[in-house]
């Protein structure tokens, strides 16, 4: 067979993710087919791909839906403002004190649903749909005064406005927010603010684009929507905040709840996808319960034990060792379903709280759930093992042509520029052996003192 | 080196030949830090004869040893015991000097297209850290995968803008490495 056809038949679709001067990546053009593994010393933007890539597809997956719940947001924010400031001014401030955040909600409601039905609102709906939701709770004819009139004319100005705003207006908001959520209001390069940050993923040919001025998305167009999820795990110990409520960074919070979301709606739903699920299982199964052959009970409220054969009394999540518990994430997300074929999941330096034994055994399950989940999987990391690992068992489970390595560097005016290296891996073992010199020529010194 | 090459030689370097085993000699501890009978050039006694007569207080610094044949030179420096990186540096830059002062070697661009530098340390001559070889086999690991060669004291440093290639050998590995290599290319292993 000519090898160089079957590369191409067999590779079909694949994502490119294009960065220019985002935070500290300056350039980088990444292939995301498969496993995409990001090497490279501390400091060298390799997660600042994953987390662009997880905050790209989240903002915008569903952006229908966020867009309207944005806008009911907005209505909901300024009406509760007018109240208060409304309250401090007028008599019966009492009653508003109390009351203006619940009357804001209510006003909200009122409009998600009326917007349902008709995106179209004339001023005096809308003045109409104010009124009647406050006359539901308070009886305004004590309120007849000129201070409610005009705040109630400036309700209905600000909420046509809201309602006016341009679907694509709130898309730029909507991106914004979650790109600076991830970022910390850091998205424009850190040296020489002035230029600007453009993302670009191209899916089958087709292209999201997006470009970032001052920490805000200027512009945002997209051929394609997204469907898939994106889930990064970077932090092992999320599995002891699933009975919390604390806050937690965008992508740890958005874990929790895919962990801890019950799905109970409708009982037959991913009933289909559970039976493909598990038959495609048997062989992450198989690798899994190498390390993880216990049980998963869910108590109430979110606490979870893990029970193990021949021990008398299940774990509480908290006292796993941290090794476990990296190991149980992916469990759960398989028994759980909530992973689905053509997810990305991001790893960001899944060895740090693993023995290299488990470095190896982590390594051969992520490329067995690309493999049977056609997952996308972006890993960043500085073990020779896990690297290895990888390598080796994408040969042997038949991926490696979906195997693609990059190193990130830093140049000397801090710009970060990622190099495909693919095809010499060891570029990336050489920068992993470099602390091998230094301590061999110490270790020479001392002897020979 | 053959016997063809040594007749070539400039008469300084000719008539300064020992075996590698000699130039390996080590005065203050009395031994040799390899057994080979390779002809090589004595070069500890070069800055000698080089300096004889110009009237300098200090005289060079070399390195123990030179090596020539088809392939390219091979500088040998010897270190049993405790490594001193400026000693080791002035030694390797002024037998640069030497031999293109003296028109052996025609310029630069010469050593760093033909001239190698190999550095033989005596590892572990005082062992104060534990050793363990498991500990070894992990770092062969990495190195192996990187397609690296070892290079320790930095000594990497002086690659392509001095020599062609450096590196650093412990004895045993410069036997591996180099004399074994040279034996068999001269038909005397």
């Amino acid at each position: 067979m000519n090898y160089t056809i079957y590369r191409i038949v067999k590779k079909g679709i694949y994502m490119r993710l294009i960065i220019d001067n985002f935070a500290k990546i300056s350039k980088a053009d990444i292939k995301v087919d498969g496993i995409t593994v990001i090497a490279g010393e501390n400091n060298t933007g390799k997660s600042t791909i994953g987390k662009i890539l997880f905050s790209l597809f989240n903002a915008i997956s569903e952006i229908d839906e966020k867009i309207a719940k944005q806008r009911i947001k907005e209505i909901e924010d300024s009406c509760r403002l007018l109240f208060r400031d409304y309250s401090m001014h007028s008599s019966p401030k009492s009653i508003f004190m109390r009351n203006s955040p619940m009357l804001a909600r209510i006003i909200a409601n009122q409009f998600d649903m009326e917007l349902k039905k008709n995106n179209r609102l004339e001023k005096s709906d809308i003045y109409n749909i104010i009124h009647e939701s406050v006359n539901k709770r308070i009886n305004l004819d004590e309120l007849e005064d000129i201070e409610w009139s005009t705040m109630l004319e400036t309700m209905t100005d600000k909420i046509e406005s809201i309602i006016g705003l341009s679907e694509k207006d709130i898309t730029l908001e909507v991106v914004s927010r979650y790109f600076n959520n991830v970022f910390h209001n850091q998205i424009n390069s850190l040296v020489g603010n002035s230029v600007d940050a453009k993302v670009q993923l191209e899916i089958k040919k087709k292209l999201i684009d997006l470009t970032f001025k001052n920490n805000e998305c200027t512009s945002f167009s997209a051929d394609i929507a997204i469907l898939h999820n994106a889930i990064y795990i970077d932090n092992p110990f999320i599995i002891d905040s699933l009975s919390s409520y604390f806050d937690l960074n965008t992508m740890d919070e958005y874990l929790r709840d895919l962990l801890t979301n019950d799905f109970k709606d409708d009982i037959m739903d991913g009933i289909i996808e559970s039976v493909l699920v598990k038959e495609k299982l048997s062989e992450v199964y198989k690798a899994l319960q190498n390390v993880v052959d216990g049980q998963i009970i869910e108590k109430q409220d979110n606490e979870y034990y893990y029970q193990r054969d021949g021990f008398s009394k299940p774990v509480y999540f908290n006292n796993l060792s941290t090794g476990i518990k990296s190991f149980i994430i992916l469990k759960m997300l398989l028994e759980k379903n909530i992973l689905k074929e053509k997810d990305i999941i991001i790893l960001d330096e899944p060895e740090i709280h693993l023995h290299p034994q488990w470095q190896v055994a982590y390594a051969e399950l992520i490329v067995l759930l690309q493999k049977h989940f056609d997952l996308s999987i972006i890993v960043a990391t500085h073990s020779p093992y896990f690297l290895d690992a990888i390598n080796l068992f994408s040969v042997k489970h038949g991926i490696d042509n979906k195997v693609n390595y990059y190193l990130s560097s830093m140049d000397n005016d801090n710009q970060v520029q990622m190099e495909r290296v693919t095809d010499n891996i060891d570029l990336i073992y050489k920068k992993m052996a470099s602390p091998i010199q230094i301590l061999d020529s110490l270790r020479y010194e001392l002897n020979n003192k | 080196m053959t016997e063809d090459k040594i007749k070539n030689l400039p008469d300084i370097l000719k008539n300064h030949i020992c075996t590698l085993k000699k130039s390996s000699f080590d005065d203050c501890n009395s031994i040799n830090m390899c057994e080979s009978s390779l002809k090589v050039v004595d070069f500890d006694k070069i800055p000698n004869e080089y300096s004889r007569g110009k009237g300098w207080a200090n005289v060079p610094k070399s390195n123990d040893a030179l090596y020539i044949n088809d392939n390219g030179w091979y500088f040998v420096e010897f270190k049993n015991g405790s490594i001193d990186k400026s000693e080791i540096y002035r030694k390797l830059y002024d037998s640069v000097i030497i031999l293109i002062s003296l028109n052996i070697i025609p310029n630069m661009e010469f050593v760093r297209t033909k001239i190698e530098y190999i550095l033989v340390y005596n590892s572990n001559k005082y062992p104060k850290i534990q050793d363990s070889q498991s500990r070894s086999n992990t770092f062969s690991f990495i190195l192996e995968r990187a397609k690296i060669e070892e290079k320790l004291f930095d000594i990497d440093k002086f690659e392509k803008y001095i020599f062609k290639a450096t590196h650093t050998y412990s004895k045993e590995e410069f036997t591996e490495k180099f004399i074994k290599l040279m034996e068999k290319n001269e038909g005397i292993a």
